[in-house]
């Protein structure tokens, strides 16, 4: 008896540290942003009372147009980033599976950019960027002509494209590795018995590559989606959320209502969306396609 | 004619292969090139020629500067983000190890909770909590140390699920056999559980080195100065200014890369099974 | 473990407090490249005077500095004297982060401020003296005299012959279609929605007979969505549609560097800039005469404060008095560019004085300058305005509804801080 509580003691004592972190770290200030999203707390303090507001912050969230447009745009980038970044690191992960030579030098570096901090990548993206003379321009005036340039970054048009593009860069190779471990995964076998039915290149790739990457395409479409919602730093830096809010995202949004300005029950009223709205993403998503998967 | 002997099947992918290459070489080229140039004037009027990723000259000025410019200490932000990635690693891989273990190998009643408080949080979007945890911090007066940036890294619902996930597939006989030879609950986990979990362990190092190393927005809010600041809040205040020298900005950027290129060439190996490992089982 | 986490904890506390030791005075000042040979003469020739009588002064430049203030006022960590932008001193006062220093600075000085300077550091109903910059600045228009004169426009030297909106427009429609003229104007767009955006725009909505805010009842509905607001920047947004403004992206130097642009509207810290870049070329002109009010040129910048959590005045005293002395003040006009705040100085600065090349400024400041509101909603009133003129120049956008959203959110806000008492009562 003695002996068990003592190991069960240890057990404690090994279990507490991480969870009393966990709890300060996560539940604490998850329930504090529960109680702020319902006062007019501010970051620093006022010399007038905080005061609990009810539903006002959630109210004037939802009345104003640039939570909306943050919420379209955060949206929009999960949108044209998932397909666009899954399909480069499929590729490059199907180009750095096949037998090549020199395949460890390329494996090494295409994983360069995951290397690399958002802030070194947004410096360099940003003189790629430049008008009227960057290299993307320089590129496209091969195409259009000399005089001609895009704002990439400056016109509402195209801000919200190359911020996708940039993002795209600077992550792939992450999804990349996970579908090279998920290639390596698929029995030989079965492409010696697709080859032996005759299988062109395109129909091995069809009926035996990509159904062996079921797993890898849930798990993949899932954590890219997750981290494409949290688009923050890249436009934090380059745009400031800017030109006329085109890259705004919630986090943005979020950051400039609670950090810039202060207000800091109204942000946690966005965080609370923020929340709410990920966690039923990512539940949706995962229900869908466990259902695809079995019918 | 010498022929390079190339499988008639490579010949598309490395053609592929190559232009994967340039995609990622290219940008990066040009940081180099740029960083190299001391003159500002004609780093603009070069920028989009081909001379924006050849270098034309080999200046160190733009490194001499960024190292020994007395506001913004490179070395000091250097050690800072050593310091901190260092001190998180170490602490986050004891701390979430050791729970993991229990969760997966003890007795513990409270277990289930645990368990369940773990799988909710991995749902909480870290970047949602930012603001109560800098009035958290301001609270306890953190705000302005090594400490509020190591804090938030040691306890990482991720890891603690990997690990228990490793964990859990230790054979029962091994443990079994550790508590007859009178190993307690914590030696097996010292003396068989850690030393069979290397792979893990790198695998878990390797990500959260790079997310702390690269970390921006919680440094941003709780630094004050060269002080305690981290080297990528240093990077964004010099490309903050409105007369933005891209020479500098460039040398600090290969500055700032050089030692995770160094880490990545030490671990390659373990690198990339690790990120390859952390995606398909987690 | 518990207790070695503590004892960190309380160790991490003893380094990071950098709690005053008596005679050892820190400031904090802003990263600027302009602004920091000015900072070095500061801290050598402050600690050659008074180090033998034991002060010393560390002078700390701040990359990031707001984010800096932020998280020192946070961690109730401030210095014994900090920089502040002029316009935000109100909102710290208002918090009770700074403490007024109408004691601690020799009334000599006070009484020789410019009277925009000594506005700008006047806080509240009760008038008090909070904050006081050794600098004032204007905004004007850098004109390139050879492109000028090929485009043939008037190039106007004083404020009585200011150009007016329609000759303003002329020149660049003018100067837009010579073929080394990129875009004519530079409106300082990469600076983004910061504080050069109120700064840089409310003087030409003042000249227009326009304001930011009611500065009698702290509303802003009716002033920034005026009809004479909406003209205004309705007018600036053509321009732009024109393609005569140069563009966020296209970086700082189109003007002074490459010269593709004639016109730059920016104030006199790129004095020292366009002089190398320009030279001989280099014109001086007025800021335009948008309507009824005539040119109005903006002010003010930042200065010295003290926080209240600072005790030890009677070093903070020495140093005031040292950074505001004439001398000082007059170097830190001849280093940076800037006029010097007091009125006995300009006489005396070669660049400011009668017949300086830089007389304008001195004019504008005696004529026309407006202080930016002293209020302490002002963080959310330039960050509404500047979101609101960024947005507007970002392209084809209601103009109105830009500015009656701006009217909304600062209203908002003053009416959550119960209008900011005393204020408003």
């Amino acid at each position: 008896m003695s002996i068990k509580s003592r190991s069960q003691r240890q057990e404690l004592a090994m279990l507490l540290p991480a969870v009393i972190f966990l709890i300060a770290l996560i539940v604490v200030p998850f329930a504090l942003s529960i109680w702020f999203s319902f006062t007019d707390q501010r970051l620093v303090p006022r010399p007038i009372p905080t005061k609990v507001i009810g539903f006002t912050n959630y109210l004037r969230m939802f009345d104003d147009p640039l939570f909306w447009q943050a919420i379209w745009n955060t949206v929009l980038f999960a949108l044209l980033v998932v397909p666009f970044q899954l399909a480069i690191s499929l590729g490059a992960a199907l180009i750095l599976n096949a037998a090549i030579p020199f395949r460890s030098v390329f494996r090494a570096i295409a994983i360069l950019p995951l290397l690399l901090p958002m802030t070194v990548i947004v410096a360099i993206w940003a003189v790629l960027f430049r008008i009227p003379n960057g290299p993307l321009n320089a590129a496209y005036q091969w195409f259009a002509g000399s005089g001609n340039y895009v704002d990439w970054i400056g016109n509402p048009s195209t801000a919200m494209v190359s911020i996708v593009v940039l993002s795209a860069w600077a992550t792939f190779p992450y999804q990349m590795l996970i579908y090279l471990a998920g290639l390596q995964d698929i029995p030989q076998d079965l492409y010696e018995a697709a080859k032996l039915d005759g299988a062109k290149s395109w129909q091995r790739f069809r009926y035996v590559t990509w159904p062996g990457l079921r797993n890898v395409n849930i798990f993949l479409l899932i954590i890219t989606t997750i981290g494409a919602l949290k688009l923050f730093t890249q436009v934090n830096i380059l745009t400031k959320g800017g030109p006329n809010g085109a890259t705004t995202t919630i986090i943005q949004y979020l950051f400039q209502q609670g950090y810039a300005t202060q207000k800091v029950g109204y942000a946690s009223a966005v965080a609370v969306f923020f929340f709410l709205a990920v966690t039923a993403i990512a539940l949706l998503q995962r229900r869908f396609l466990k259902n695809e998967g079995e019918a | 004619m010498t022929t390079l002997r190339i499988p008639r099947g490579a010949v598309l992918p490395l053609l592929f292969a190559g232009i994967l290459a340039l995609g990622v070489l290219l940008p990066l080229l040009m940081m180099v090139t740029i960083s190299l140039n001391p003159n500002e004037q004609d780093i603009m009027v070069s920028m989009g020629s081909i001379r924006s990723f050849i270098p034309q000259v080999f200046s160190l000025e733009n490194y001499v500067q960024v190292w020994t410019d007395p506001v913004h200490p490179f070395p000091r932000y250097l050690w800072n983000t050593l310091l901190i990635t260092g001190s998180t690693l170490l602490l986050s891989i004891l701390f979430n190890s050791m729970a993991a273990f229990v969760l997966a190998q003890g007795t513990l009643k409270v277990r289930k909770l645990v368990m369940i408080l773990i799988l909710a949080t991995l749902a909480v979007p870290g970047e949602s909590l930012v603001l109560p945890q800098l009035m958290l911090a301001s609270w306890a007066g953190l705000i302005d140390s090594y400490q509020v940036q190591i804090i938030p890294g040691v306890a990482n619902a991720m890891s603690i699920f990997l690990f228990y996930q490793f964990f859990s597939r230790l054979p029962k006989e091994l443990i079994e056999a550790a508590r007859i030879d009178g190993f307690s609950f914590f030696q097996i986990y010292r003396y068989v559980a850690m030393p069979l979990s290397k792979p893990v362990i790198s695998a878990i190092a390797v990500l959260q080195f790079l997310e702390i190393w690269n970390a921006y927005l919680w440094p941003v809010m709780v630094t004050r100065g060269p002080e305690y600041r981290p080297l990528s809040v240093a990077m964004s205040a010099y490309f903050g200014t409105n007369q933005a020298a891209w020479g500098n900005i460039m040398a600090f950027a290969v500055s700032m890369a050089i030692p995770v290129i160094l880490f990545f060439l030490i671990m390659q190996r373990q690198f990339i099974a690790s990120v390859m490992s952390s995606g398909v089982k987690g | 473990m518990k207790q070695t986490l503590y004892a960190g904890v309380a160790l991490a506390a003893c380094l990071t407090s950098s709690h005053a030791l008596a005679g050892q005075l820190t400031a904090w000042v802003i990263d600027g490249e302009s602004e920091k040979p000015y900072f070095t003469q500061l801290e050598e020739t402050f600690n050659a005077k008074y180090g033998a009588q034991g002060t010393t002064l560390d002078v700390v430049p701040i990359p990031s500095y707001n984010e800096a203030i932020q998280a020192a006022t946070l961690a109730n960590d401030l210095p014994d004297i900090i920089m502040l932008d002029g316009p935000n001193m109100a909102s710290v006062a208002w918090a009770g982060t700074i403490q007024p220093i109408g004691d601690l600075i020799d009334p000599e000085i006070v009484a020789d401020l410019l009277p925009a300077i000594k506005d700008q550091g006047t806080y509240g109903p009760a008038g008090e003296f909070y904050f006081v910059s050794p600098y004032d600045s204007g905004t004007i228009l850098w004109g390139n005299k050879a492109l000028l004169e090929k485009a043939g426009v008037r190039i106007p030297t004083t404020v009585e012959d200011a150009w007016t909106r329609e000759e303003m427009r002329d020149a660049l429609e003018k100067l837009a279609a010579l073929p080394e003229v990129e875009w004519p104007l530079d409106v300082k767009m990469n600076y983004g929605a910061g504080e050069w955006m109120t700064y840089g725009f409310s003087p030409l909505a003042q000249s227009n007979g326009g304001d930011i805010i009611d500065r009698t009842t702290w509303v802003a509905e009716g002033t920034i969505n005026s009809a004479a607001n909406v003209e205004t920047l309705t007018e600036i947004q053509t321009w732009n549609k024109n393609e005569w403004i140069v563009p966020a992206s296209a970086g700082d130097n189109k003007f002074y560097g490459e010269k593709t642009a004639a016109l730059s509207w920016v104030g006199n810290w790129m004095w020292p800039a366009h002089r190398e870049g320009l030279g001989d070329d280099l014109v001086l002109i007025p800021p335009p005469n948008f309507g009824a009010a005539g040119p109005v040129s903006a002010n003010g910048g930042w200065g010295w404060a003290v926080p209240t959590s600072s005790t030890n005045l009677e070093d903070v005293k020495l140093f005031l008095n040292y950074a505001m002395s004439s001398e000082q003040v007059a170097a830190y006009a001849d280093t940076t560019g800037y006029v010097p705040s007091r009125t006995s100085a300009i006489p005396l600065s070669a660049t400011y004085g009668e017949g300086g090349e830089g007389e304008i400024f001195a004019k504008l400041a005696d004529c026309c300058a407006v202080v930016r509101p002293v209020h302490p909603a002002y963080p959310v009133i330039t960050s509404a305005w500047s979101q609101a003129v960024v947005n507007i120049l970002s392209g084809d956008v209601d103009v109105k509804a830009e500015l009656d959203r701006a009217a909304q959110t600062i209203d908002q806000d003053i009416a959550d801080n119960d209008g900011y008492p005393p204020f408003g009562e």
